[in-house]
């Protein structure tokens, strides 16, 4: 039986990736959708009520001054595609927000709330009689809230942490989490808690040659997880003018799949690192992202008889 | 715009550049090194062509340079040499033995330093092409000790030298074509035309605002918009000529024919590999850039 998987990941909360993945599914024509992790934006952007139907913003790197109405709209638009939560406020919300960490976060973790509900209503909408199977895994960039509105969908399947058996008979085993990032990302395990926890799945895994591996952080030293090197200020580091790329991925993650050989890897987590690289017999893809620009890259996989008959990266 | 019939000629010797862009992404302080690296060889081309043009006639004069090319151009039993008239030809009839061998020597590297600089970009387009399945997933390998496609460099450079020979055994109306105006020219009319367009593309709107290129305008008219004008308008110029005047050699039956196959064998072959894919490993190939609606 061929099985069509399409693998996506970091959409970072951009709206138009995620109704273009929603989409894609049945244009794809795919059996299984995964979407594995970062669902979530990183900044919520306020948009500050000025008055006389005005509204001022500071938005990609420009001031916004915009009219209620369309011109609104279209902020607000502009804003969700790019993956970041608007928030309208009056200036005294502003200034307020400006000095209290806690609020910003209770303000980011509502929105980031509200999006992934309305994302799960309208997944639901449009997959649900369509005979696809639907995972959605949240990454090391997403907070655990996200755990409990996925829980509440009696369609779409959050397989992090788990061994799971999809479509064609195949086990998935699946980890949101990475290791170690220098922004302490809210889930992030150290490499020895990562080994163990990968191992205990692995445990429940009957097949490792047939399985699936969903591990969102990449294997370390691979064309997979190519990152820019950052200062201890976060800032790159360039070197006689140019960037300065460094393996940022994870050597449990890479332990794990030498030592038990699965049929593929799917990664995500470095956006730069599209590619696609065989560890031993096991093909590790990342499709990388650019969420931020409003394109769609997934890849799409054929599996049959136990063996990948062909797969292709897709943007869109 | 009497010289205006020349371009084709400035196109063969000044149109590569280019090939640079293919491997900006590989390079340090591209913003510098491209601009010197264009714009420099560009400049430098134009000099030593410039100088060893004005050389030549400093040496042979002007009226024995139109009268050879007349004598070659029209087949006349008079020119006797076993070359077509070119400076390094007659070098090798004055020239002493130890230049002969320089120029000689030179000459054949030149030939070979085609297939070199070709080597950088087909490799790139070839690992994007194995990425997009139309080649074989061993032509995307980069390999870890290097850091760069080895097997797609190999592959490429095989090609090139196999045209060189080809180049040196073909009669002289099918090697014409190596010439590559009517490819290049055409290649880049379609790149061109993106580029007037694209500030314009509801689709690409999001894409042309986010870039640095879209704060550089002229009056309201954005300025990729007129880059792209211009220089559509050249290479059409460019094309024109090369078409309309026949001692370019490259505007005749023969000659057309080889241009024709090699497009056609793009286009079987594109075919060819999609109707493979699709029949024996179940991927649809075309889906790869397929523009997936949000709605």
């Amino acid at each position: 039986m061929e099985v069509r998987i399409f693998f996506v990941a970091d959409v970072h909360g951009s709206e138009i990736c995620f109704r273009k993945f929603l989409n894609a599914i049945k244009i794809y024509k795919v059996d299984v959708a995964i979407l594995g992790g970062d669902l979530t934006g990183k900044l919520v952007i306020p948009i500050v009520k000025m008055g006389g139907g005005r509204y001022e913003a500071d938005f990609a790197n420009r001031r916004w001054i915009v009219k209620e109405g369309e011109e609104l709209n279209k902020l607000l638009g502009m804003i969700r595609n790019s993956g970041f939560y608007p928030r309208i406020m009056s200036e005294d919300e502003y200034h307020k927000i400006r000095s209290d960490n806690t609020l910003i976060k209770k303000i980011f973790d509502e929105a980031a709330a509200e999006v992934m509900r309305s994302w799960v209503r309208m997944a639901e909408e449009r997959l649900k009689n369509i005979g696809v199977e639907c995972y959605i895994m949240p990454g090391n960039d997403d907070s655990k809230i996200i755990d409990e509105i996925l829980k509440e969908s009696r369609f779409i399947v959050n397989p992090d942490e788990k061994v799971l058996e999809i479509k064609g008979g195949f086990e998935m085993l699946s980890m949101g989490a990475s290791n170690p990032t220098p922004w302490k990302t809210p889930r992030e395990y150290t490499e020895e808690e990562l080994e163990r926890k990968l191992t205990s799945l692995l445990n429940h895994v009957k097949n490792p040659e047939s399985a699936i591996f969903n591990i969102h952080v990449p294997p370390y030293e691979t064309l997979l997880d190519m990152a820019p090197l950052l200062d201890d200020e976060l800032r790159v580091v360039t070197k006689g003018g140019r960037i300065v790329f460094v393996h940022v991925g994870s050597k449990s993650v890479r332990h794990i799949i030498e030592r038990s050989q699965p049929l593929i890897g799917l990664h995500g987590h470095i956006h730069e690192s599209k590619g696609v690289e065989k560890i031993g017999r096991t093909i590790c893809f990342n499709p990388g992202s650019e969420y931020g620009e409003g394109f769609l890259r997934g890849v799409l996989i054929n599996l049959e008889k136990g063996k990948v008959k062909n797969y292709l990266f897709t943007y869109g | 715009m009497d010289a205006l019939p020349l371009l084709p000629v400035a196109g063969w010797g000044l149109i590569y550049p280019y090939l640079a862009t293919y491997i900006a992404g590989e390079t340090k302080r591209v913003e510098r090194s491209m601009l010197i690296g264009i714009l420099g060889s560009l400049v430098f081309c134009a000099v030593a062509w410039w100088i060893t043009t004005a050389l030549l006639e400093k040496v042979v004069g002007y009226d024995f340079l139109v009268a050879t090319s007349y004598a070659y151009g029209d087949g006349l039993e008079c020119y006797a040499f076993p070359f077509s008239p070119s400076y390094f030809g007659f070098a090798m009839i004055m020239a002493p033995t130890w230049l002969k061998w320089l120029i000689g020597i030179g000459f054949t590297a030149w030939v070979f330093y085609y297939d070199l600089y070709s080597v950088f970009p087909g490799a790139r387009i070839l690992l994007a092409w194995s990425f997009d399945r139309l080649a074989p997933a061993a032509l995307g390998d980069v390999s870890e000790r290097f850091h760069t496609p080895v097997k797609a460099s190999i592959f490429v450079g095989v090609l090139g030298i196999i045209a060189i020979i080809w180049y040196a055994l073909a009669p002289a109306y099918l090697a014409s074509y190596i010439a590559m105006i009517p490819q290049i020219t055409t290649c880049f009319m379609m790149t061109s035309i993106a580029a007037m367009i694209v500030p314009f593309r509801k689709k690409m709107r999001n894409v042309y605002e986010a870039s640095p290129v879209s704060k550089y305008k002229v009056g309201p008219i954005p300025l990729i918009t007129i880059s792209g004008i211009i220089y559509f308008i050249l290479l059409a110029t460019l094309l024109y000529y090369f078409i309309v005047n026949p001692l370019y050699g490259g505007w005749n039956v023969p000659s057309l024919i080889v241009a024709a196959i090699a497009y056609i064998t793009c286009v079987i072959y594109y075919f060819a590999i999609k109707y493979y894919r699709k029949k024996k490993e179940g991927i649809d190939i075309s889906l790869a850039f397929k523009e997936i609606p949000p709605e």
